[in-house]
């Protein structure tokens, strides 16, 4: 489903953040980027879709290779695979339902579709299924800032489910959290993971919450892939080794968001 | 090394040396070579005595007349900020450096609005009074331009401003340019929008009273009039008219901002 090969990206600053990375995923697999602050498991996710341009390598995700696509093909792609954020990065202003419709933007931008209050009948019931199923249905009304932290990723969520993706590339999605609503919004990912058969990435800095949730762990440090395996067959002193000598040297760079450009 | 206690003072640069030269020339030769007579200032008081006695009581001879000025310099006013506004929101997208199509859009829409800004609303005024005549289509055509001036650039500020995250969001969802700018950046800098707005609209006030003294219409005609005709007392009206109505568009506006900020 997702085969990444040699894949690198190397800032304008220099600091190589992911360092020739080889990794190749099973359709409704469900996979672990485990990894120190600074380790590139963020930038290796956001090149899949060159939500950030690598500098070399190859992805190809569902036999189509994302470095070659246009500008239509890339958008036709990022359909197919939704993102969840670290920083939820919901839209403040509007409403939760607004928030939710707009996961449906890639299928049809049409104006009418922008918001909530404007959207087809469809879209806004959909919209409202897709609250329901992470249970934050009642908020629909209320602007996006009045949530808390783990009602907002929760509606992240809903975005998510809204764009019916058939993988998810979750970016520390509990990283921002407290340790109850991060186990909430975990289970949710998890179960709706399994039950659409949606291929995951989710990378994590939690040891615990990867050895609770992770079935297949790779372990990132300094832009490597330092260990692959199966939860249960990868020892403590393993997993432990990823977090020595924590180099710093592209800390900067883990939450940078390379996206104040609007274009594809 | 020990340390040396520094100088008291220090040798101006060059650059601050001959920019006090040639200012201190300017500010000479003007008081010199222009020929101001300094006993004019000696008689000042007692013409502005005169100017302010004959001001009152005020002549409310006018009023009718004076009030549908002021009203008509109120409504150049908002018909400048509506149009004005509403030319500031694409400018501003194709100025900002986050939502232009390219860079050179960007630089080429930032030179126009410092054009437009560089030159005084007067000016303006004079020119769209040769190209559409005397009265208000002037004044609103002027007050247009100062508003997008002022507007778009504090828009395309804001909309730069904006945190990327919720952009990076709907552009991960496949998201083309236009739904991710009216679904996530609009949204977000639309209250600040309005604060500028409202911000605008008080300004356009203040400069559309003087628009008359060039004929763009409005009060500024009839205060024009009464001073050439030497109608010191309707003169004085009128700059009344004009205070109150400032301090009262001010206040209001000031008003609707400072709940447009908590809201």
């Amino acid at each position: 489903m997702i085969t990444v090969e040699q894949l690198e990206k190397r800032y304008p600053d220099g600091t190589l953040a992911v360092a020739g990375v080889d990794l190749h995923i099973q359709q409704g697999e469900s996979v672990v980027l485990l990894g120190a602050n600074g380790s590139g498991k963020s930038t290796l996710l956001r090149c899949m879709t060159r939500l950030i341009e690598p500098t070399a390598g190859r992805v190809l995700i569902g036999g189509s290779e994302v470095g070659t696509l246009d500008e239509e093909g890339l958008r036709a792609l990022r359909r197919r695979v939704g993102v969840v954020f670290q920083h939820i990065n919901l839209v403040d202003h509007i409403s939760v339902l607004s928030n939710v419709v707009q996961g449906n933007l890639g299928e049809d931008g049409r104006a009418r579709q922008w918001f909530g209050w404007s959207a087809t009948n469809e879209v806004r019931e959909r919209a409202m299924d897709c609250l329901e199923r992470v249970r934050v249905a009642e908020f629909a009304g209320r602007r996006a800032d009045q949530l808390s932290g783990g009602q907002r990723q929760r509606v992240a969520l809903a975005r998510l489910l809204m764009q019916r993706p058939e993988i998810v590339l979750a970016d520390e999605p509990v990283a921002a959290l407290d340790p109850r609503a991060g186990r909430e919004v975990m289970d949710l990912l998890w179960r709706i993971v399994d039950e659409d058969g949606l291929t995951l990435v989710c990378t994590l800095h939690q040891l615990d919450l990867a050895r609770h949730y992770g079935r297949r762990i790779v372990g990132l440090r300094d832009g490597r892939v330092m260990l692959d395996g199966q939860n249960a067959a990868i020892d403590d002193a393993t997993i432990a080794a990823l977090y020595q000598h924590d180099d710093q040297h592209d800390d900067q760079h883990d939450d940078v968001v390379a996206a104040g450009e609007v274009g594809a | 090394m020990s340390p040396t206690l520094p100088p008291r003072l220090q040798r101006p640069s060059t650059g601050a040396v001959l920019a006090m030269i040639v200012l201190g020339a300017l500010a000479v030769h003007g008081l010199v070579g222009t020929g101001i007579d300094p006993s004019r200032l000696l008689l000042a008081p007692e013409r502005t005595f005169r100017f302010l006695s004959s001001a009152f009581p005020p002549n409310l001879e006018r009023a009718p007349n004076l009030a549908s000025a002021m009203l008509e310099t109120i409504e150049i006013a908002v018909l400048g900020t509506l149009f004005g506004v509403i030319l500031s929101l694409p400018a501003a997208l194709l100025a900002a450096e986050n939502t232009a199509p390219s860079r050179l859009v960007a630089r080429l829409m930032r030179a126009a609005l410092t054009t437009m800004r560089s030159i005084p609303d007067l000016v303006w005024a004079l020119i769209f009074v040769v190209s559409v005549g005397l009265g208000p289509l002037a004044g609103i055509l002027t007050m247009t331009i100062d508003v997008l001036a002022f507007a778009g650039r504090f828009f395309a500020e804001r909309i730069e401003e904006i945190e990327p995250g919720p952009i990076e969001a709907l552009r991960s969802t496949g998201a083309a340019r236009r739904p991710v700018i009216f679904g996530a950046v609009v949204p977000t800098a639309f209250p600040s929008f309005l604060g500028t707005s409202m911000y605008a609209f008080e300004k356009s006030v203040r400069g559309a009273v003087v628009l008359g003294l060039v004929g763009a219409g409005g009060i500024g005609v009839e205060l024009n009039v009464a001073f050439q005709l030497r109608r010191f007392d309707t003169a004085g009206t009128i700059v009344l008219l004009i205070l109150a109505t400032i301090l009262v568009i001010e206040r209001l506006s000031s008003r609707v901002r400072s709940r447009l900020i908590e809201g």
